[in-house]
């Protein structure tokens, strides 16, 4: 899935690339691309958030059970009854509270601990507040706090419905307490440990006294560990969810996250009116919200609704609770399960729990396959459609065939350059050629710097010194030896430096090479870089597919050559040295010191005249193995079988970049044609379908 | 061949031709110092009556010796030749006075090659060239062969050098041409320099050797022996001077080496194959011919040229480049 | 080539030619002329010559320093002295790192005290003073004569008049090379009246390691400087007068009547 995105994306590139060189005709086409590229894309972002979340559900080790009520049915005393936990932990209606953030409810053993975890500012700005600004159409969401608190958002229009004026009442509330609650978005810890009696804090809108708190808008959850009454609900959680108030949105926003990520079954709670029952339109919406929080399961399979029955006193509803059933069965309304229970009453509690559980049990797997199959029909339907999407992108590859419209000016352009090309280089090689009698002054100044350097740094030791060394060494004829050993790497050393005026030698030679395809080739358009680099880049842009070997073999061939000290002066420099071997002067005891230094100084000036002789000699080399490769590359780009064609191949690839002004991008450019031929075949792969094949743009 | 003077009898021109520091006057000491040995193989005996050319030539000699020790001080060898100079040997049978020959060598600097006609010394020259029977050309070596004989024109001047030696060849007469290379020590380990070196010669005086076979009244025989005066000292290198000009250097060949001349008695030995040839054919008088038959000079002669004429080489650097009658062995 | 027949010099006293080299191969040894006006190929004559009825150079060494001061048949005198070291000269020698030496030429006009000036050159010669007061200079060129405004002059000696009557041309001396300034002394003592009537056929001054004791007695120098001898001595008695030419006449003419007499006598007394 990600894959094919990334071959969509890059296709999307491609395709706005092109929507700049195209005629109009071709972008028709590539817009309605365009279009289905777009639609693709956000298909695929929708089928990959709900695998994600289809495998969120599917990881879950726990069955948790939402509680939805609004406020006064019982929701709460059903969760107290069930977990044994009292109003400081859960908040019941009663007393004015309304349920501002989710609790998530796990039993476990031990006293009851809970933990509080917050937004960030990210997800806070996320989830809570970006959820307004796109209902209410008030455009960009803030991103940030600061910007946040900075920008009030733009006033909504006169004739805004109820709703919306209560939700941006809403937001308004929440931008106008950012002080209150800030801290702990930018706080350096999510999740926080809080005592059980602090609970109500972080999860009510009031407090005891009615006034409204709102530490909870920066709530994102809180999550109870506690005892339940029966100890057999190991995998079992559940969870207050809000109910809806009134038309709160950030209820509803709130409870529809919840649904979506957390729950795998919703209980519903409501208490019937003892007076007079019927299924209101409160009652329908909230079921709405539910149905459509996960709609690619039948709520009816997912969902109970728990009758709160009302046992004795002023509120007694029993008579009621078989009519209001029967309402409900009558009502849009559908459920699994319709039960009653006292919820005052753990026992009748736990037993409506224990039924609900069990049918759950039963129809979760069958969900959850249900569910994975639908995923798997959704991946289908936008591979299929990738598919689709590809067949029309290749009606647009198709155009990079060559039209018989412009093949003939293409013909008579590259008639011109190859000509023009041609004798450049032929031009170039009768100048190397030329130029292999002439005096090479750089490369002379670079060997008479040397032979200077060498002649001042070379010093045979003088004769006292030769005494004292023949004291240490015992015998004259060591440190002759010594000697000689020592002053022909000295020699050699001297030499090293003539690399770099060989290397301009051949940079010199690779510049006008470059310079003849860059101005005679028009190939400057292409913007390779300088010489070197220039000759290597379009080497690199010839195809290998065979169609252009000679080329290669030529380019190949230039670029790789090198002049360097190693082979081309070294051996002729050490052939010089064997005169200053030992073996080659055996020395005589009656030579003495001054002998040696006489016949050392002679010896290391005639070893260097020797070596300006041989390198003399030298001089016209590197010009003539120049003038030999600049000819060889003349010959196999030029001269071989099949060169002009290959040539040709080349231009015509390149041919909207050498004549752009004489190409239209699109008709003519094939090498662009090519990358979105690429990249249609990219998107292909990624789904996994068998394209036919392309035929390739070329002559 | 030989010219008839009052006090010397017949005497053989010899010139010593060449620019300056080619080795004109060491060459000629190097013959002057292998001539008792060449000489006394056999029945002939080698004569200097004249001080000058005894006290000069000697002088040579042990310039020579000086310059083989090498070493630190750098010996300059034997000095520039100042003024033109004439040296005479006698040459004849055991024992009789006069010698029956007289071989006149003469010496000069090598500037009077530049000099006009006004110059006495070149007066004098032009005199004796077209009398002279054999020239020696002396040829520079390192010039020739060294950087591809870049200094060869300045240090050799071969086509001012021909022009000299075919004046002296046009005129009447058997004539011996005796091109030597010297300072060829470095050389002679080599056959393959010997061979370019014989090679370029041949090249650069081409045109004065073709012409040896074409002159009509002139016979004339040219032979290519390369010398080592000094054996000792080898070429080492070129420097540069002062002002640019090349410099020669040469060094001890090895440790220890000494004064040892080799094959410097080869332009002697063809210099007396050809001399003694030309002597027994000679226009005798009467008188001469009853003395040679009264002493049996020429089969005293004829001995002596096959003692001394056996030993001559014809390859590896020594080459028979036009063949003359009297080169050949009797 | 047209040959161009050289100038004698036309000045009353001594005209004077160096002969030197440069470094570069084409600078040889050659002839410069002191004085601008001069002609130096005059001196290649000179040298060319005849001095004291023999070749100049036949008395001179080419290797060694030589002084010779002889008159020529035409009677100018002539100072020789060559192998001299001029401090100026190009220390590294020539392009063989040879040595540069110079040679100094003075020819001295035909007439009365003209030759003096060749006297004090060579007392200079032989007192080796005389190569560095040579007016001699060395540029990428070659070498060339340092001009001046005023004639160059040889340094000049402290002449000892009275010396001079003592004088006796007629002999002939070996001096040792060590009493060189001796020698100097005994020539710049000379005067006018002795150069004239010196013998034309012998030289006055040989300084030469050319020669031993017997061919110097045949030359009869009036001062030989050699390394032949030890001690100063007399050549006269040792040199062999030669016989004048009407003696050798004389025994011709009367070998010549003997032998006519007796190839008459045999003629006519067989018939």
């Amino acid at each position: 899935m990600v894959r094919l995105d990334d071959a969509l994306a890059h296709l999307d590139d491609t395709q706005r690339m092109l929507q700049a060189k195209v005629d109009p005709d071709a972008l028709d086409t590539l817009q309605h691309v365009a279009a289905s590229i777009a639609d693709l894309r956000r298909q695929g972002a929708t089928v990959r958030r709900d695998i994600g979340r289809t495998d969120a559900r599917l990881r879950r080790p726990t069955l948790t059970i939402g509680a939805v009520g609004r406020g006064g049915q019982g929701k709460s005393r059903f969760l107290q009854s069930l977990t044994g936990l009292s109003d400081k932990e859960i908040p019941a209606a009663r007393g004015g509270f309304m349920t501002g953030a989710p609790s998530l409810i796990r039993p476990g053993t031990g006293p009851t601990t809970a933990e509080v975890e917050f937004h960030d500012a990210a997800s806070f700005l996320a989830d809570l507040i970006a959820p307004y600004y796109r209902e209410l159409g008030l455009g960009p969401p803030p991103s940030s706090l600061a910007e946040f608190e900075r920008t009030r958002p733009p006033a909504l229009p006169a004739e805004a419905s109820m709703r919306a004026s209560h939700a941006y009442d809403h937001l308004g509330t929440y931008r106008d307490n950012l002080a209150a609650y800030r801290n702990y978005l930018v706080g350096q810890h999510r999740v926080q440990s809080v005592p059980p009696e602090e609970i109500l804090r972080f999860v009510a809108q009031h407090d005891g006294a009615g006034r409204p708190t709102h530490d909870f808008r920066a709530v994102r959850r809180v999550r109870i560990t506690a005892q339940f009454l029966h100890d057999d609900l190991g995998q079992l959680a559940v969870i207050d969810l809000p109910g809806l108030g009134d038309t709160n949105l950030h209820d509803e926003h709130v409870l529809r996250q919840a649904l979506d990520g957390e729950v795998d079954l919703v209980l519903f709670i409501r208490r019937p009116d003892p007076l007079r029952e019927d299924v209101h339109d409160v009652d329908v919406d909230l079921y709405d919200v539910v149905r459509t929080a996960l709609p690619e399961l039948p709520v009816e399979q997912w969902s109970f609704l728990v009758l709160n029955r009302v046992e004795g006193g002023d509120g007694d509803n029993t008579a009621m609770i078989e009519q209001y059933a029967a309402a409900v069965r009558r009502s849009r309304i559908r459920v699994t399960d319709i039960a009653a229970a006292n919820c005052t009453d753990p026992a009748q509690v736990a037993e409506v729990f224990d039924t609900v559980v069990e049918q759950a049990v039963r129809t979760l797997d069958d969900l959850d396959r249900s569910l994975v199959d639908r995923r798997e029909l959704e991946v289908a339907t936008l591979l299929a459609d990738a598919m689709v999407l590809v067949g029309e992108a290749q009606v647009l590859a198709r155009r990079a065939v060559p039209s018989s419209a412009w093949f003939p000016r293409f013909l008579q352009l590259f008639n011109d350059t190859h000509g023009r090309l041609s004798r450049g280089l032929d031009e170039l090689v009768e100048q190397l050629r030329g130029s292999t009698t002439e005096h090479d002054d750089e490369l002379a100044a670079a060997i008479k710097a040397a032979l200077h350097r060498a002649r001042a740094n070379v010093v045979v030791p003088s004769s006292d010194e030769i005494v004292t060394r023949a004291a240490k060494a015992g015998a004259y004829g060591t440190v002759f030896n010594d000697l000689t050993n020592e002053l022909r790497p000295q020699i050699s050393r001297q030499f090293l430096d003539l690399d770099a005026a060989l290397k301009l030698r051949v940079d010199a030679m690779h510049r006008q090479v470059a310079e003849v395809l860059t101005d005679a080739g028009q190939l400057g358009t292409l913007h390779l870089g300088g010489a070197h680099e220039f000759l290597c880049a379009f080497a690199a842009r010839l195809p290998d597919d065979g169609t252009t070997a000679e080329l290669r073999f030529g380019f190949q061939f230039l670029t790789e050559f090198t002049l360097n000290y190693r082979g081309l002066i070294q051996h002729r420099v050490r052939r010089v040295l064997d005169k200053l071997k030992p073996d080659s002067m055996p020395y005589d005891a009656s030579a003495g010191a001054e002998g040696i230094e006489y016949i050392l100084q002679e010896l290391v000036a005639e070893t260097l005249f020797e070596i300006e002789t041989e390198l003399e000699n030298l001089i016209f080399e590197p010009r003539e193995a120049v003038f030999a490769v600049v000819e060889e590359f003349r010959d196999r780009v030029l001269r071989s079988q099949g060169a002009v064609d290959e040539w040709r191949t080349v231009y015509e690839a390149l041919r909207s970049d050498v004549w752009a002004e004489e190409f239209e991008a699109l008709a003519a450019n094939t090498e662009l044609f090519n990358q979105w031929t690429r990249a249609v075949e990219g998107v292909a792969t990624a789904a996994g379908g068998q394209l036919p094949v392309l035929q390739r743009a070329a002559g | 061949m030989f010219v008839r003077d009052s006090t010397h009898g017949r005497v053989m021109d010899v010139v010593m031709l060449g620019p300056r520091g080619v080795g004109k006057t060491s060459l000629l000491a190097s013959l002057y110092d292998q001539f008792p040995s060449v000489v006394g193989e056999s029945a002939l005996e080698l004569s200097v009556t004249d001080g000058t050319t005894r006290s000069l030539l000697q002088g040579y000699r042990e310039d020579l010796r000086r310059f083989a020790r090498g070493g630190p001080a750098r010996d300059r060898g034997v000095g520039g030749t100042t003024n033109l100079r004439q040296y005479l040997l006698g040459l004849g049978t055991n024992g009789k006075r006069p010698p029956q020959m007289t071989l006149r060598f003469t010496d000069m600097p090598g500037v009077l090659l530049d000099k006009s006609d006004g110059h006495a010394e070149r007066v004098k020259l032009n005199q004796i060239l077209p009398t002279a029977s054999v020239i020696f050309v002396a040829i520079d070596s390192p010039a020739m062969l060294e950087r591809r004989g870049v200094y060869n024109e300045e240090i050799n001047k071969p086509a001012h050098v021909s022009e000299f030696v075919k004046d002296a060849v046009t005129t009447t007469g058997h004539k011996l041409v005796v091109f030597v290379p010297l300072k060829c020590e470095r050389y002679a380990a080599s056959a393959a320099d010997l061979t370019q070196l014989t090679v370029e010669v041949k090249r650069h005086y081409r045109s004065l050797i073709d012409g040896f076979a074409s002159a009509p009244h002139v016979f004339c025989g040219a032979v290519l022996t390369t010398v080592q005066t000094v054996g000792s000292m080898h070429f080492s290198r070129f420097e540069t001077g002062t002002y640019g000009e090349p410099c020669e250097v040469f060094r001890l060949s090895r440790f220890g080496a000494t004064y040892d001349p080799r094959d410097t008695d080869q332009p002697l030995r063809w210099m007396l194959r050809f001399a003694v040839n030309g002597f027994m054919a000679r226009d005798k008088t009467v008188g001469e011919a009853f003395r040679d038959w009264w002493n049996d000079t020429d089969h005293t002669l004829t001995q002596a040229l096959r003692k001394f004429g056996a030993a001559c080489k014809e390859d590896e650097g020594f080459e028979i480049l036009h063949r003359h009658p009297y080169l050949e062995l009797p | 080539m047209t040959a161009s027949v050289p100038v004698p010099p036309t000045r009353p006293t001594v005209s004077w030619y160096i002969q030197t080299a440069g470094v570069k191969p084409g600078q040889d040894y050659t002839w410069l002329a002191v004085d601008q006006t001069d002609d130096p190929m005059y001196a290649t004559v000179i040298v060319a010559g005849d001095v004291a009825e023999r070749p100049l150079l036949d008395l001179v060494s080419e290797r060694t320093p030589s002084v010779l001061l002889a008159r020529r048949a035409d009677g100018r005198h002539v100072l020789y002295a060559n192998n001299l070291r001029p401090a100026g000269a190009p220390a590294d020698g020539d392009y063989m790192r040879r040595p540069i030496r110079a040679t100094l030429l003075g020819v001295a006009a035909a007439q009365e005290d003209a030759a003096m000036p060749l006297l004090d050159a060579a007392a200079a010669a032989l007192s080796k003073s005389l190569a560095d007061r040579l007016p001699l200079t060395w540029t990428e060129a070659g070498p060339a004569i340092v001009p001046s405004d005023t004639p160059w002059t040889p340094p000049a000696s402290d002449r000892d008049p009275d010396a001079a009557t003592r004088t006796d041309l007629q002999e002939s001396i070996a001096v040792p090379v060590a009493d060189q300034e001796s020698v100097a002394k005994e020539i710049t003592a000379l005067h006018t009246h002795d150069l004239n009537d010196f013998p034309p056929d012998r030289p006055l001054l040989l300084a030469t390691d050319m020669f031993d004791p017997e061919e110097l007695a045949t030359i009869r120098p009036w001062r030989a400087l050699t390394p032949a001898v030890s001690t100063r001595k007399s050549l006269t008695k040792e040199g062999k007068r030669r016989p004048s030419k009407p003696v050798i006449v004389a025994v011709a003419a009367i070998g010549v009547a003997l032998v006519t007499w007796f190839v008459v006598s045999r003629l006519f007394g067989r018939s």
